[in-house]
């Protein structure tokens, strides 16, 4: 039902409205929104023709609006599942491999502050990180954990080293996808931009400018 | 037992005990009235949500899925076996609230959406409901007193604030309360109509066994645990009757039709519970006394509550009317054994759950609502009581000669009985729920402001898309608040969920953020690693209450 058969019901109680209008000064009921519908938007990602050094394991790019907003991700809640990267190199499984052992760590520790040994009822798992895709630099995905929220992370490789450069709950801001340079096929279709609410399609990163002027 | 139509009744069978009320107080009862329902109706569309009614919409969903009127979590039971939480509520009202949201296009059939727009139905739906109850209220005050005191019944009903208050949106203890209204109108309808002769007794009669079967279906369909106000509503129709010998066929007749079609219509209603009667009439008893399984507030609560809770002049009044009520009721027993009946249920409706609670020591909390049904009796007690002081004072008046000081006094403090609270409401708007009358408030009693969380809607416009925002309910005290402790409560469709996103439509934020904001109760102490950075404050009688914080926190101490 929209708002309008709302408002028409209301109009019928003209005189409530000005009884109640005298009584309820102060009362905040929020305007119809200022804020835009973000965009709906959704993209087929095909893996065979991802660009060399991108390893896409998602099926599908969706708006960041929804919650899973990514198709068939690569799930680990263990480390044999570590197999299941295909074509990761090593370095990052051992990272992943080391983030299931964090993540868990923190999810006894939570337990425990709790003064619970065992996990919330409904939990079918301690830990899940999810694996989006992977390139020479950088990684995408999303941590889940039993008692915590669940957040999309973006793993950097920097110095050499992976770690965990950034996490964000709701979807991205595109200028966070341009900073770690996250190719388009490892994430979701659009990014938000400015504080209005807005989003755009998200293609990949603008070239970098070579050189000197 | 006598013979349909052989013992003729009055048409008012208390009306000639009283004098008329006058006409200035009739006047100012309507206004009230009209105020409340229009304070109702607005505030419905303006009041926030409540926690109980998202609940509820998450129990609906239950019940679509297996029949099972239960939330996940009160899924304790293997498969198959009917969960303990199952028998505390039941989907009559929300069932109503689904064909209207369907009617308005914010549901298919068998779906139920969490949207503002959804939620904004529901409210008008309670608020229809409350109309209902009010009618219903006013009606019964007409049968027994005529239509000058009737009006003043309505008045008191609307100027009392939990009722109003809980009208904006309450979906389990407003319709149960109106549901029982209908059925004790109905059922003293039944009593008085068995007096007509047959072709009246057969259509009036016939009109209140459909009322009795939708205030039944209304109240037990709503709450199962309410079946034992059923079971005292027809001992006092069949005792005083029996007494009286005016036990005819008409009342039985109509008494068993009323039950036999309104347990088929729980039946058709909610089969998983009301399938197994027996079952039924035991878990509905034992799980709705002690739900939400916790430590019982003690006997003195219902009395504590109901001396914060009413407003005082209508109080005495509702006290005054109750003596008088229970002496008449006695009396008639024998010589106007109808008359007994309808004060008989009258007094029930008021009382007798309310007494029984205290006897088991129930678990009531968060104040007298759960006791809501009983307000729409108690405001008829409350006119009884005005109606009793101004026949009072009138005969004071015709023997001392002085009618006019003493009749003025009167109406001056029956009408401060009901405008005062109502001017109460006007300041507390739409939180009425919160009030406390001004004894309460110059003692320092404990009353409860939004203890709903209702109030958090004005809020949507002050939390942006990019920080976090929790809404823990009872977090605990002295330890700086930890945001890891609590999801976001815009993306769990709670209190604050609804109106948010109707606005927002989506929230983003970093979850390592430094800063949150959160929204707390007023009851709830402010966390050391917060500061308030607004708040929601209504005046109730003198004082400024303060009904729910925004805090905005950050991460200091926090481990």
């Amino acid at each position: 039902m929209s708002g309008l058969s709302i408002r028409g019901w209301r109009s019928g109680l003209v005189a409530g409205v000005l009884l109640a209008g005298l009584a309820g000064c102060g009362v905040a009921a929020p305007s119809p929104s200022p804020i835009p519908t973000p965009l709906d938007r959704t993209v087929d990602v095909d893996p065979a023709k991802t660009p060399p050094g991108v390893i896409a394991y998602i099926s599908q790019r969706g708006s960041p609006v929804y919650s899973g907003s990514v198709e068939d991700p690569v799930e680990l809640r263990t480390t044999e599942d570590l197999a299941k990267l295909r074509g990761a190199p090593d370095d990052f499984k051992a990272f992943m491999a080391d983030q299931l052992a964090a993540r868990s760590a923190e999810v006894d520790a939570r337990l425990a502050a709790r003064k619970r040994t065992v996990l919330t009822e409904g939990c079918d798992f301690k830990v899940e990180l999810r694996v989006w895709g992977i390139a020479e630099h950088v990684a995408t995905g999303r941590e889940r954990a039993c008692t915590f929220d669940s957040n999309d992370v973006i793993w950097a490789k920097k110095d050499g080293v992976w770690q965990r450069a950034s996490r964000m709950q709701g979807g991205w801001d595109c200028a966070e996808l341009e900073q770690y340079r996250v190719p388009a096929d490892i994430t979701a279709a659009a990014c938000w931009y400015g504080n209005q609410g807005k989003t755009r399609p998200y293609d990949g990163p603008r070239p970098q400018r070579s050189g000197t002027a | 037992m006598t013979a349909d139509g052989d013992s003729p009744a009055e048409p008012r069978p208390a009306a000639g005990s009283f004098a008329q009320a006058p006409f200035v107080l009739v006047l100012v009862a309507a206004c009230v009235a009209v105020a409340g329902l229009a304070m109702t109706f607005v505030g419905a569309g303006q009041t926030g949500l409540s926690g109980d009614e998202f609940g509820h919409v998450k129990r609906l969903e239950g019940f679509y899925d297996d029949g099972l009127f239960v939330r996940n979590w009160e899924r304790t039971t293997p498969e198959g076996v009917i969960p303990p939480n199952a028998y505390v509520y039941s989907p009559g009202t929300t069932r109503i609230m689904h064909i209207v949201n369907v009617l308005a296009g914010n549901e298919g059939t068998g779906e139920v959406s969490t949207t503002l727009d959804a939620f904004m139905v529901r409210h008008y739906v309670v608020a229809v409901m409350a109309l209902i109850g009010l009618l219903a209220t006013a009606g019964l005050a007409w049968l027994l007193l005529g239509w000058r005191w009737a009006v003043v019944a309505a008045g008191a009903l609307a100027a009392i604030p939990m009722w109003t208050g809980h009208a904006m949106f309450n979906p389990k203890d407003t319709p149960v309360a109106v549901g029982y209204t209908v059925m004790t109108l109905a059922l003293a309808g039944l009593v008085l109509a068995s007096a007509k002769n047959r072709r009246t007794a057969v259509l009036a009669g016939g009109m209140s066994c459909a009322a009795a079967v939708f205030g039944i279906v209304l109240m037990v369909g709503t709450r199962p645990g309410m079946w034992p106000a059923v079971a005292a509503a027809l001992v006092m129709v069949v005792v005083p009757l029996a007494i009286g010998r005016c036990l005819n066929f008409t009342v039985l007749i109509g008494l068993a039709a009323s039950l036999v079609v309104s347990y088929a219509a729980l039946w058709k209603l909610y089969p998983k519970v009301f399938g197994d009667p027996l079952a039924m009439l035991s878990g509905s008893m034992g799980q709705s006394t002690q739900f939400p399984h916790g430590l019982a507030a003690g006997r003195h609560y219902i009395f504590e509550r109901t001396a914060i809770e009413w407003p005082v002049l209508l109080l005495a009044f509702m006290l005054v009317g109750t003596v008088v009520a229970a002496v008449m009721c006695l009396r008639s027993m024998r010589s106007d054994s109808r008359r007994a009946v309808v004060l008989g249920l009258i007094g029930a409706q008021a009382y007798a759950l309310t007494l029984a609670a205290v006897i088991v020591n129930a678990n009531i909390y968060d104040g007298l609502r759960q006791l809501l049904f009983a307000v729409p009796a108690q405001a008829l007690l409350a006119t009884i009581g005005i109606a009793a002081v101004a026949t009072f004072v009138a005969r004071r008046g015709r023997a001392g000669g002085a009618v006019g000081v003493g009749q003025w006094v009167f109406a001056g403090v029956a009408i401060a009985a009901l405008v005062l609270p109502t001017i109460v409401q006007a300041r507390l708007y739409p939180y009425q729920y919160a009030y406390g009358n001004v004894v309460a408030e110059w003692t320092g009693a404990s009353i409860l402001n939004d203890n709903w969380k209702v109030s958090f809607r004005e809020y949507v416009l002050d939390v942006p898309q990019t920080v976090k925002a929790a809404c823990p309910n009872d977090p605990p005290e002295g330890p700086p608040i930890n945001p890891d402790d609590y999801s976001d409560c815009r993306g769990n469709s709670k209190a604050f969920s609804a109106p948010w996103v109707a606005y927002w439509h989506h929230a983003r934020f970093d979850p390592d953020s430094r800063t949150f904001y959160t929204l707390l109760r007023a009851q709830r102490p402010v966390p050391p690693n917060c500061r308030v950075v607004d708040k929601v404050v209504r005046t109730r009688n003198f004082e400024r209450a303060v009904m729910s914080r925004l805090l905005l926190c950050t991460q200091r101490g926090v481990k």
